[in-house]
């Protein structure tokens, strides 16, 4: 697992321009729910006092006051809030649908052979898996689902151990292992689908329920590897996303250069998280292959008979590494179709 | 002048003679000179139950209460609030549907107190005549009350002395006083009597019992004495009990119990505390350690009083801390020691020898941030953070030992003469002390980040106060108020604001002299609005009539805006100019100065008037002030300088008017035009449309939406974590 973590480092160093494309996607879903904030400030600070006010370091306690007050009559900082919490949800859950089209992007440029990022073989593996991948998130969803209920269903049973506590230390302490326990799973789950998404695209499968339950057996029978190399790839590159966060934090924004250095910072930040997910990808996708090489007989990733390859017709692009890939990966199986066979390809 | 006529002026006097003697009665007795007004003596006895929860109180007290007025009294009436707690029929229930506080009543936990027996010592029993009142509403069934007719009636300057026994039962705390485990805070238990008030106090036609039924929001309302009471506890809460007043004795009894004796004076209540977890911990407040020699300069010199006059008293501080809170205990006692000093050197010293600080256990936050004489209930919870908890809470419990404890306005009816004026206090306190208040993220009781968001006192007030209307004045009986956040905006925040704005309109020295003589003035008396506002208006030399009417007794709020701010330019108009029969070729734009036309309008949008600064702000950097000089027959005059050539010029304002328009030729363009620029006016509604200049840019705007974009990408990336 070690040297997965290093291989996939190193290979998603390579595939910089991914996450740039990654973090511009981000920022293009960004902007729709921030513009009308930027029309809102310059609208209620605009040649006043409060505009100068706003160039400190805190948002202006007097400004926010009087915006909810009387631009947003009738409403209180809660019923604010709670608009501002449904926005974010709505986009998030958007951005979610988008980021399940990129990954079918990013592993195919991680499968293929040479491992180059090309617009074209992206864009393709794209479209290619997003309704296998599609089907795969609602499948995580409803398992997600199971999990918070049975998070809430244990917090509800600590709340009567709560009512009756005369003590907070005990009750926090409670909430904290909770908390913790439901994080590994949560975890476990995220990294349970990675595997279902690498083998749905190793093996070109589109039998969701089967890659989860093929990725569910292949985490727990190699769980000190598969958790370790999760759990340290996790540790890296949310501690180097904490501290460019914390960097940002330090940035006085007094003035037109303080800003830029902020929005800079904040975008590096964002480009190495959305990396990071690819880094996790590449390394997951490297243990998945060493332990495959190692343990082939066992391990039963059943695929099915690659479709026949088709002549490409007139007009159509030249095949990329990826497309010959496939396509080697297919004549493979069906010489060896009905048989366990091992994943390298 | 005829004898009769004589006769009556002469009786007139001596009634008003002795009216003042009576009103002066309280305050003279609390001085120690004369014999106290009320004075209670109770043998208090505290049982557990099976479960050894502290939940029953057998108590026997003696009532010597002392007629100071110039009527016969024919009856007495006592507050028995516990019976606040005894079914959902009390007022106190139906007020507040078994929820205050962000806590909630639990069923089958009720608290009630029995009278066993009330006899005049050495005299008739008085407890068959004994019944229930409701003098603030219809409701037949609460409890909280009751008159004992008296088959004498007590003459001027006789006392009654009663032998009362009665058994108290605590409720689990819910709004508080009750119990929690082992933990019992015991407020609001012991039969005390009301205040008899002469008429003309209050608005009273004639002299009476004001003796208030128990509501939700209030509580206080009583005379000073003396208290001297014997409390016994099983033996578990040996060192682990609070008190008002100072322990004098600890004595270990046979049956497994400890009894001890607290004493104080000039107090209008008595509250206790036990809990088995109590850690105990005791500073003193060393006065020449916690005030600096300059601070006592600045303070005698800015009243003009002697060091001596400014000094304070120590403090023997007891702090009855939860086991594990007790990381924090030195931001506790700091707090308090900050509360002694800046509440002393403001308003007049701490006059008591004790304060004692209790912090109640988990799940018992019906008792936090409570007020008895000289002990007073924080809360605070696992990890405190960088934001001001405990601190804030301490600050205020501590500032109503003045405002309600000693400063003993009417709760029930003029809130804002004590919850009000401690807020105001407490931002006051809070910001020398502390600074800027965080607003902290907490989850999982540790405080993980904080909104970038600085709140400084009192313009926190601002927060819940100026959402666009006002239901009540907040001159309002607190069970009169349409409901309880409009009881909480105006008892609180508004109130806060209201005499932060008063501040900043007289000046900060002023009101300072304003307060520590009001303070001194009423220490230990009962104080009105009407005293309140007459005190102001004799000491500013000021009518202030239109300021108390709308904002105290008013629903109004103020906003004034700038509406127009521009400098046209005067450049001459080219080509040929015909003057005086003559023509003349005008091809240089430019004229000599002024070489600006400024006109700048201020209007009020909001309904209430208030005498607004106005300054403009010109390209050389040289100002226009406005100052109001005077509201007087509706107009307000305007006093207007030019820092440019020091020209003065007076304008008029007519209150009617919506508006008012400064036209003048200037050298300079104008750049900036601010209605109260230096933000006195903390009740105006909308300071966003206070300033206009002349252009801000995309900076701030973008300062914010970059920012806002930042951590949308952020909270993006929660989703996409599987």
């Amino acid at each position: 697992m070690f040297r997965s973590f290093y291989v996939g480092l190193l290979q998603s160093i390579r595939l910089w321009k991914m996450g740039l494309l990654m973090m511009v996607v981000s920022l293009l879903m960004a902007i729709p729910i921030v513009l009308p904030i930027f029309w809102l400030v310059q609208q209620t600070t605009r040649n006043s006092e409060m505009a100068e006010r706003m160039m400190g370091d805190q948002i202006d306690l007097l400004w926010l006051t009087d915006l909810i007050n009387h631009q947003f009559a009738g409403q209180t900082l809660e019923s604010v809030g709670g608009q501002v919490v449904i926005s974010l949800w709505i986009v998030g859950l958007l951005y979610l649908l988008m980021h399940t089209l990129l990954t079918g992007g990013v592993l195919s440029v991680l499968i293929a052979n040479d491992r180059r990022f090309r617009m074209w073989d992206f864009w393709a593996g794209c479209g290619l898996y997003f309704w296998r991948f599609f089907r795969l998130l609602l499948i995580s969803r409803l398992v997600y689902g199971l999990l918070v209920v049975a998070a809430v269903l244990w917090l509800a049973s600590l709340s009567n151990f709560e009512s009756v506590a005369t003590a907070q230390t005990k009750v926090i302490h409670r909430q904290w292992a909770t908390g913790i326990v439901l994080l590994l799973l949560l975890s476990l789950v995220s990294m349970i689908f990675d595997y279902a998404r690498i083998g749905t695209v190793v093996n070109n499968s589109s039998g969701m329920f089967r890659q989860t339950w093929h990725a569910i057996r292949f985490s727990f029978r190699h769980l000190l590897s598969t958790a370790t190399l999760y759990l340290m790839v996790a540790v890296v590159g949310l501690a180097g996303f904490a501290g460019l966060v914390a960097l940002r934090g330090q940035i006085r924004q007094a003035g037109v250069g303080g800003v830029l250095l902020a929005f800079f910072v904040g975008q590096i930040a964002i480009s190495l998280r959305l990396w990071h997910r690819v880094w996790f990808l590449a390394a997951e996708i490297e243990l998945f292959r060493r332990i495959g090489e190692r343990k082939a007989p066992t391990l039963e990733l059943c695929l099915p008979p690659a479709p026949e390859p088709e002549a490409p017709e007139a007009g159509e692009p030249a095949k990329s590494d990826f497309n010959l890939a496939r396509e080697a990966e297919a004549d493979e199986l069906a010489d060896s179709a009905g048989k366990d066979i091992p994943v390298n390809n | 002048m005829n004898n009769r006529k004589a006769g009556r002026i002469l009786l007139m006097l001596l009634v008003a003679g002795l009216a003042i003697v009576s009103t002066d009665r309280t305050r003279v007795a609390a001085e120690g000179n004369t014999e106290p007004l009320v004075r209670y003596r109770i043998d208090a006895r505290l049982k557990l139950d099976q479960a050894q929860r502290p939940v029953e109180i057998d108590g026997r007290q003696q009532l010597t209460w002392l007629n100071t007025s110039t009527e016969e009294v024919g009856e007495l009436q006592f507050h028995l609030y516990l019976n606040a707690f005894k079914n959902q029929k009390s007022s106190f229930f139906r007020e507040s549907g078994g929820q205050l506080r962000q806590d909630t009543f639990s069923n089958g936990e009720w608290g009630w107190i029995d009278i066993r027996e009330m006899r005049i010592v050495g005299g008739e029993d008085l407890r068959p005549r004994i019944q229930y009142i409701h003098p603030d509403d219809e409701n037949a069934d609460d409890q909280t009350v009751i008159r004992v007719p008296l088959t004498q009636p007590l003459k001027p300057g006789e006392k009654i002395v009663l032998d009362i026994a009665f058994s108290s039962r605590l409720p689990r705390v819910f709004a508080r006083t009750g119990y929690w485990g082992t933990f019992a805070m015991v407020g609001q238990w012991f039969p005390k009597i009301g205040v008899w008030e002469p008429a003309g106090k209050s608005g009273r036609t004639s002299a009476g019992w004001n003796c208030h039924q128990f509501h939700a929001n209030s509580e206080f309302y009583a005379d000073f004495g003396v208290y001297d009471v014997n409390l016994t506890v099983p033996e578990v809460y040996r060192g682990r009990i609070g008190a008002t007043g100072q322990m004098k004795s600890e004595r270990v009894n046979t049956d497994q119990t400890v009894t001890y004796n607290f004493h104080q004076e000039n107090v209008h209540d008595f509250a206790w505390t036990v809990d088995t977890q109590y850690e105990v911990y005791r500073r003193k407040f060393k006065a020449d350690r916690e005030v600096t020699s300059m601070d006592q300069a600045m303070v005698a010199r800015r009243f003009g009083q002697s060091l001596d006059a400014v000094a304070l008293r120590d403090v023997e501080v007891t702090l009855l801390l939860q086991p594990e809170h007790r990381s924090q205990v030195d931001r506790h006692f700091q707090a308090a020691f900050n509360a002694i000093k800046y509440f002393g050197l403001w308003y007049g010293k701490y006059p008591y020898d004790t304060l004692t600080i209790v912090d109640p256990p988990y799940n018992a936050s019906g008792a936090e941030g409570m007020e008895y004489p000289t002990l007073i209930t924080a809360g605070t919870r696992w990890r405190a953070g960088l934001d001001q908890n405990p601190e804030m809470v301490i600050v205020h419990e501590f500032g109503h030992q003045y405002w309600q404890g000693m400063v003993a306005s009417n709760e029930f009816e003029e809130s804002w003469l004590d919850e009000g004026f401690n807020t105001w206090s407490t931002s006051n306190v809070l910001q020398a002390a502390y600074g800027d208040d965080r607003l902290p993220v907490s989850i999982f009781g540790i405080n993980w980040f904080y909104l970038p968001l600085s709140l400084p006192h009192p313009w926190e007030n601002r927060l819940v106060t100026l959402r666009g209307r006002f239901d009540d004045p907040i001159l309002t009986p607190v069970w009169k108020y349409y409901d309880s956040m409009s009881y909480s905006i105006n008892s609180y925040p508004r109130t806060g604001l209201v005499l932060g704005t008063l501040e900043r309109y007289l000046g900060e020295e002023q009101m300072a002299r304003i307060m520590r003589e009001y303070f001194r003035i009423w220490q230990y008396r009962h104080p009105t609005s009407t005293d309140f506002f007459k005190h102001v208006n004799d000491m500013s030399g000021q009518d202030l009539g239109w300021f108390f009417d709308q904002f105290v007794r008013g629903t109004q709020t103020v906003d004034y805006e700038i509406s127009e701010a521009e400098s046209e330019s005067l450049e001459a108009e080219l080509g040929f100019i015909d003057t005086d029969g003559g023509r003349t070729l005008v091809t240089n734009p430019s004229v000599p100065e002024p070489r600006w036309r400024t006109k700048v309008t201020v209007r009020r949008t909001g309904e209430a008037i208030f005498p607004v600064d106005i300054q403009l702000t010109f390209s050389d950097g040289s100002r226009i002030v406005g100052l109001p000089q005077s509201l007087r027959d509706g107009v307000i005059e305007y006093r207007f300088e030019d820092s440019r050539d020091g020209a003065v010029w007076m304008a008029s304002w007519p209150i009617a008017d919506r508006w008012m328009r400064i036209t003048r030729d200037t050298p300079s363009m104008l750049v900036r035009a601010d209605v109260d620029p230096w933000r006195k006016v903390l009740l105006d509604a909308n300071l966003t449309n206070n300033s206009r200049l002349r252009a801000t840019g995309l900076a701030p705007a973008g300062r914010w939406a970059t920012g806002a974009l930042f951590w949308v990408q952020v909270v993006m990336q929660f989703f996409i974590a599987s």
